[in-house]
């Protein structure tokens, strides 16, 4: 389990993490979701003692580990270990020589056992002896990952493990981290800011946003109620339209008795437009492009200045001006601070 | 081309060099290699070279660890600076302000003027500029996530220098050397007042 009670760190009065308080159980995933710069990585780096909160409190498996100021046990105490973005293996160590070390460090007794049985679950045991330059990216991932469960850590984190592989290798290093994760039972935190990799991995995904959390909460609650616009941007494949309104009219110009008479934003998903028309609820839409996508293609249109997506099933012909049909109402509006409208 | 004679070469000699003392022969003086007070001097330069650069790569190497570790602006940046200070003094000036400090017996310290001791210290602090940078490139080159991934197995600062940061370290030690090395024994400034 882990506790995090307004933990906030201030690198000279910015707050890059701002009192974030959440609760994660005994061996679930979280993800922490965000753009660049949004304060996950900070996150991660006190989780692992590698830094300090400047205030609040971090609980592991019921212990606390960093009070403010006043506590932060050194990594090597909390039974975690992070694996690092750019893998941070030791490169003038073989394979095994880098799964070893830290058991070696921590003066574990059965240090070989230990490594064989590591090297093994990650499929890697035929490359014991390899040095780091005679291996691929895939492989050193993999090393990375033996390195950590070797110790059999509590509480696994990762920083963006996967963000140096191809495309392809991500999607199966992917299904190896929930393997992992799945096989030790230990409590994992995983910083990304890919929302495909948090909507397959996370049982908890924490929406990040300039050091504060914008929504904690399932990765299918996220899509189905996004707590705010940002949220709505930033998750879903493709992420959602936001519509701009104002004083209930859709796109500034067609009022629809449906919707609040405010000022903000309403989300569509692109299935709910329909690309039929003429009609009273139709506008007139430039093609910008598509993407074939399962069967269908997923479109992106200009209507009114504003770029929304739509797909069209495989009947519809593609004309460089199309009709898009809004659907009857939109269940989630964001005022124009990009608060969600109870 | 003429073919070459042999007697081009025939009074080619090694004698300067390595011939002992002959009357008959450059007014009897033996080889410079001969020379005892030449080949004394030889020796205190390349053993203070050989001495003073792992020191020097040793100092520059600690201080440039803690320059690249959690950095306190304005500390950091000062060490940075003070790291230039010996290359800002004269060589005359260096090695006086050493004659005034170690000149005379401080405690139970003897005093160091005239023993090879005094040398060793003032061409180690003269040549931390050059040990200081380099250490630092090496260290830079390493990078903050290896060390921080040794970090998380809770080794000590000594045992990470010994088991990760020296073995990826010692091309850019063994130049940073080479550098001290090569500034220590060809320093003249320093020397000649100690």
């Amino acid at each position: 389990m882990i506790r995090l009670a307004n933990m906030t760190k201030r690198f000279s009065g910015h707050a890059a993490v701002d009192d974030v308080s959440l609760t994660v159980p005994e061996g679930g995933f979280l993800v922490l979701l965000g753009p660049s710069g949004c304060g996950k990585s900070t996150m991660l780096r006190m989780l692992a003692g590698l830094d300090q909160p400047s205030s609040g409190r971090i609980e592991m498996g019921g212990r606390l580990v960093a009070d403010g100021s006043a506590l932060s046990l050194p990594p090597e105490r909390r039974n975690a270990w992070l694996v690092f973005q750019s893998y941070a293996l030791w490169p003038h160590m073989t394979v095994a020589g880098n799964v070893d070390w830290p058991l070696k460090v921590a003066r574990h007794p059965d240090r070989a056992a230990r490594v064989e049985e590591a090297l093994a679950m990650m499929g890697i045991a035929d490359l014991a002896g390899r040095t780091l330059s005679e291996i691929s990216g895939g492989q050193q991932q993999r090393v990375a990952l033996a390195r950590m469960i070797a110790q059999r850590p509590k509480v696994m984190l990762f920083d963006e493990p996967l963000s140096n592989l191809d495309a392809t290798l991500r999607v199966e290093m992917r299904h190896e981290i929930a393997r992992l994760h799945k096989a030790t039972g230990a409590t994992a935190v995983y910083v990304t800011h890919d929302q495909i990799e948090a909507m397959t991995l996370a049982t908890h995904v924490a929406v990040l946003n300039k050091g504060r959390v914008e929504q904690f909460a399932p990765p299918q609650a996220l899509l189905d109620s996004p707590a705010s616009a940002f949220v709505a941007r930033f998750v879903g494949t493709p992420p959602a339209n936001l519509i701009p309104i104002r004083a209930g009219a859709w796109f500034r110009r067609l009022p629809d008795p449906q919707l609040p008479q405010i000022d903000g934003h309403a989300m569509l998903r692109a299935e709910d437009l329909a690309l039929k028309g003429p009609g009273p609820r139709a506008l007139k839409a430039q093609l910008m492009g598509s993407i074939p996508m399962m069967g269908q293609r997923l479109l992106t249109l200009q209507v009114e200045g504003t770029r929304v997506t739509a797909i069209a099933p495989p009947a519809v012909p593609l004309t460089e001006t199309m009709l898009v049909t809004l659907p009857d109402t939109a269940s989630v509006i964001f005022d124009t601070e990009g608060y969600r409208l109870p | 081309m003429r073919p070459a004679r042999p007697e081009l070469f025939s009074n080619w000699t090694l004698h300067y060099w390595i011939g002992t003392a002959d009357p008959a022969f450059a007014r009897g003086l033996p080889g410079v290699l001969r020379n005892p007070q030449l080949m004394t001097g030889l020796w205190t330069t390349l053993s203070l070279g050989v001495g003073v650069s792992p020191a020097a790569v040793a100092i520059g190497l600690l201080t440039a660890v803690t320059l690249t570790g959690p950095r306190i602006a304005v500390l950091t940046e000062t060490v940075n600076q003070l790291a230039f200070l010996p290359m800002l003094l004269p060589g005359i000036a260096f090695g006086a302000a050493y004659i005034a400090l170690y000149g005379a017996p401080i405690g139970p310290l003897p005093a160091l003027y005239g023993t090879p001791w005094l040398l060793g210290l003032a061409l180690t602090a003269s040549s931390l500029p050059f040990a200081v940078q380099t250490g630092r490139a090496t260290v830079a080159q390493i990078g903050g996530e290896i060390d921080e991934a040794a970090r998380m197995t809770g080794a000590s600062l000594s045992r990470r220098l010994a088991a990760i940061t020296l073995p990826l370290a010692s091309k850019g030690v063994i130049a940073g050397a080479l550098l001290v090395f090569v500034n220590v024994i060809g320093d003249l400034a320093i020397v000649v007042l100690l």
